[in-house]
């Protein structure tokens, strides 16, 4: 069958667009044809240059915080038993309630246990009514961010063990979680003030992952800082006289205050985090490499997403 | 295509992270198709948010039957586009042919920014010069990067009307960008 001239003009799109081929490599098959082809190959290469339009910044952390409310709004089609009604946070503090009745001791193990360990679910239950029991956007960002430091920790203990190398990508899971939530929490902060400001318009520029010219925040010194995460204590708001009623305005700052806290307190986890992963590279089972590696890509992106729109 | 066809099962039961992941996969493509079909900013960003708002609304009735997602995805845009069109033709108004600001690759550097929005508005000119069929063949192919088959699926033409539309559009383009060329040199 004889090919017409657009199955021979797709052929060479598809060996141009596709395959990386050159305009030349492709007139090479067509000599007689390559007078007419070249011009239409070369106007192709200049309009799939040119189309290379990307929504700006502002759209779409817009569209983005719209898209996931629009996907909160979602409820699931069925629900059959009475139990399933309950929020997370509520099977949590059931579950905790049962382990105070049970002893205290319980609690603080639990609090420093590993992944693997029996009371490590103890401790995630206790994380999620943290989460559920702060208000502000602000107060579970940072709470997130002290997770994902202790995440950090546990996939160091777990990737240093061979028998428990396989958890590292459920951690790495959780650990992608909590910096995609900050990011969302930031955007949301940002979207409620672009319904009252007007927001300068800016070209995207990539965030450098690197340390701040400010001191560090508060480290947990030791063994625990290794062992049991949260190294950074993102600092409380100076407090108020008791007596005090803060103003709108005053409470406004605060809260601004806080977010460029946590700010300063994501670019030393970004750094330090992503020393910590690679440095275990060398050291840590094979078993385990691909979930460092994944978690080595996931911690930079994420960061750098979540200090992006913190700027 | 095995693991997209996995991640849209799970986004049709709801899983929000099948759902988020197929928005981030497809959201510039989609936003680049309506951005060259319609010109105006404001307005493609309104029409791309709607795009997904719809598609997350109906998910639950794509069918895999040969089709790939990003066809399915692309027809609502391509319907959005049209109700566009139809609303402006009965209201009168031209689009604006407005600056294209931010829209680049090459952040950071002024000079290749101002030499890339030059291009685009260079493009964005040619293809008013062009059908609407020619239009949208070209930003399904070059913006948006769909086959020739995903983007007969999306048009509801052949493979064959598609590549001899495509033929039309490229030769089309190239005489509107010309004569866009012999425009500045006056």
């Amino acid at each position: 069958m004889k090919r017409g001239k657009e199955d021979i003009l797709d052929e060479c799109l598809e060996r141009l667009l596709v395959n990386g081929q050159t305009v030349e490599q492709c007139l090479q098959s067509y000599p007689e044809l390559s007078t007419e082809l070249e011009p239409l190959l070369r106007t192709v290469l200049a309009a799939r240059k040119a189309s290379v339009i990307r929504p700006c910044p502002e759209f779409k952390a817009r569209a983005r915080y719209q898209f996931h409310r629009a996907l909160e709004e979602l409820k699931p089609k069925r629900r059959l038993w009475a139990w399933d009604w309950q929020p997370r946070w509520v099977t949590a503090v059931a579950i905790i309630l049962v382990l105070v009745l049970a002893g205290g001791g319980t609690m603080m193990a639990a609090h420093d246990s590993m992944p693997g360990h029996l009371l490590h679910p103890v401790r995630l239950a206790t994380e999620e009514v943290r989460l559920a029991l702060t208000p502000s956007a602000i107060g579970k960002a940072e709470l997130h961010a002290e997770l994902a430091d202790k995440r950090v920790a546990e996939i160091i203990y777990l990737a240093k063990r061979e028998d428990k190398a396989a958890k590292v990508v459920q951690v790495v899971q959780r650990l992608e979680h909590h910096l995609t939530t900050i990011t969302d929490l930031a955007l949301a902060e940002a979207v409620t003030k672009m319904d009252h400001f007007e927001v300068e318009e800016k070209v995207q520029v990539p965030v450098e992952l690197t340390a701040p010219a400010v001191p560090p925040p508060a480290q947990v010194e030791g063994e625990a800082a290794t062992h049991l995460g949260a190294r950074y204590k993102v600092d409380e708001a100076e407090p108020l006289a008791p007596n005090i009623v803060p103003t709108a305005k005053e409470m406004v700052l605060l809260e601004a205050d806080r977010w460029a806290r946590l700010k300063i307190t994501l670019q030393y986890q970004a750094v330090d985090h992503l020393a910590d992963l690679r440095n275990l590279l060398p050291v840590a089972p094979e078993s385990a490499i691909p979930a460092l590696l994944e978690a080595i890509v996931i911690a930079e992106a994420s960061y750098e997403r979540a200090l992006r729109v913190l700027e | 295509m095995q693991d997209e066809q996995d991640i849209v099962h799970r986004a049709q039961r709801g899983d929000k992270e099948a759902l988020a992941q197929l928005y981030e996969t497809h959201f510039d493509k989609v936003y680049r198709y309506v951005r060259l079909r319609i010109g105006n900013r404001t307005e493609a960003e309104d029409i791309t948010q709607q795009v997904f708002l719809k598609a997350v609304g109906s998910i639950s009735t794509f069918k895999w039957k040969g089709i790939p997602f990003a066809a399915w995805l692309f027809r609502i845009a391509h319907n959005e586009v049209a109700d566009h069109w139809r609303k402006e033709s009965k209201q009168g108004t031209v689009p604006l042919n407005e600056s294209l600001t931010r829209a680049t690759g090459s952040a950071g550097n002024p000079h290749l920014v101002a030499e890339h929005q030059s291009d685009i508005e260079q493009l964005m000119t040619a293809t008013k010069r062009l059908t609407k069929a020619q239009r949208e063949v070209i930003s399904l192919r070059f913006a948006s990067e769909l086959s020739i088959a995903q983007v007969a699926s999306v048009m509801g033409k052949s493979q064959g009307a598609v590549k001899a539309l495509q033929h039309s559009a490229i030769v089309a383009l190239r005489e509107a960008l010309l004569v866009g060329e012999d425009n500045e040199e006056r």
